[in-house]
């Protein structure tokens, strides 16, 4: 997206390759085409390929600022929660695919999904925060606080209770059971909130643009995770339900969200020269 | 010099929209003690720096100069 309100090719390319690829995955794996392992393998490597996508695409982004640009710090905390995320499907492919086994829980995997929640997290309140000289943030922070309580609320009562009051369950699997939906509502949702209220305030402004699609993007991951954590739970979550969708539409549209930044790049280098 | 004000708020509009722009323009107004239409090319490394302050976190640095150099064209 340019300043006149144009997204550029690029971005459209990391919208329809993403979003397609995704698709195609999907459909793949419920084909069921080449069999049950074959549709493992094609939504795991899939998941792989379009979130690694959406990585790269982050981490360029992140390396076209300035060095000490505070978009460059923002940016490259997105980039890197995303990459800890394709390391982690990198290691559950692996396990699952090459070793054939079923991937342990907790496991290996989960080192690196629980460490993208404190990139991403900080990735997005460093940047609602950057807006602090120009808007009201104030009403910002209460609103997703309260947005935090109640969310949080509402998955101890749905989920958490049950998990926590189970004696069958290891302590460890309990702090991750816990530790993933307050995550998701504490370092993906609470933030999301806080900085589309911030940016609201910008009206049409392009600035506001690239943190409207992170914050899609963040939205669809939160209701994935919490639904992916309730399947878990329910013993109902196979490779390629239709959460993995939500994972990967969610991660393409954090990197569109990037690409509409890097847009705004070009219209000042063509007034500079 | 309301013309000063309009123009580095029209600079930024397409940027942080109106409502900022305008408060960014009166903010910096302010705090020279005068009103956003009492502005003057005097005050034009005032606005700039104020500009860049407060755009530098949020946007790229390529955008701001850009911006920067718009509202001088602008005011000659």
């Amino acid at each position: 997206m340019t300043a006149t309100g144009t997204f550029s090719r690029r971005t459209w390319a990391v919208l329809v390759l993403g979003l397609a690829g995704a698709l195609a995955v999907q459909i793949l794996v419920a084909t069921g085409i080449g069999g049950e392992r074959a549709s493992i393998a094609i939504s795991d490597l899939g998941g792989v390929a379009v979130i690694g996508m959406a990585a790269a695409v982050t981490i360029r982004t992140a390396l076209r600022f300035g060095k000490g640009e505070p978009l460059q710090k923002q940016w490259l905390a997105i980039g890197a929660g995303i990459t800890l995320y394709v390391l982690g499907d990198l290691v559950w492919t692996y396990i699952e695919v090459v070793q054939g086994l079923e991937p342990p829980f907790p496991g290996l995997p989960d080192i690196f999904y629980t460490s993208m929640y404190i990139f991403m997290g900080y990735g997005i309140v460093s940047a609602a925060l950057a807006y602090r000289g120009l808007v009201r943030i104030k009403a910002a922070i209460i609103g997703s606080a309260a947005i935090a309580v109640v969310s949080g609320g509402a998955i101890y009562l749905v989920l958490l209770r049950e998990v926590l009051a189970d004696p069958e369950v290891g302590l460890l699997e309990k702090v991750l059971n816990v530790y993933y939906p307050l995550g998701d509502v504490l370092l993906l949702l609470a933030p999301a909130v806080f900085i589309v209220l911030v940016v609201a305030q910008l009206g049409r402004g392009a600035l506001a643009v690239p943190w409207r699609l992170v914050v899609a993007g963040l939205a669809i991951l939160a209701v994935a995770d919490s639904v992916y954590q309730w399947m878990e739970w329910q013993g109902t979550y196979q490779t390629g339900s239709i959460v993995d969708l939500g994972w990967m539409i969610g991660y393409v549209l954090l990197a569109a969200g990037a690409s509409v930044m890097r847009d705004l790049i070009a219209p000042a280098r063509r007034s500079v020269r | 010099m309301a013309a000063l004000m309009e123009c580095v708020i029209e600079v930024l509009e397409p940027f942080v929209g109106r409502m900022v722009a305008d408060t960014c323009v009166r903010a910096t107004a302010l705090s020279l003690g005068k009103s956003g239409d009492e502005l003057e090319s005097d005050d034009l490394p005032a606005l700039e720096s104020n500009v860049r302050r407060l755009l530098g976190p949020i946007a790229p640095r390529e955008t701001v100069d850009a911006i920067i150099l718009e509202i001088e064209g602008g005011i000659r």
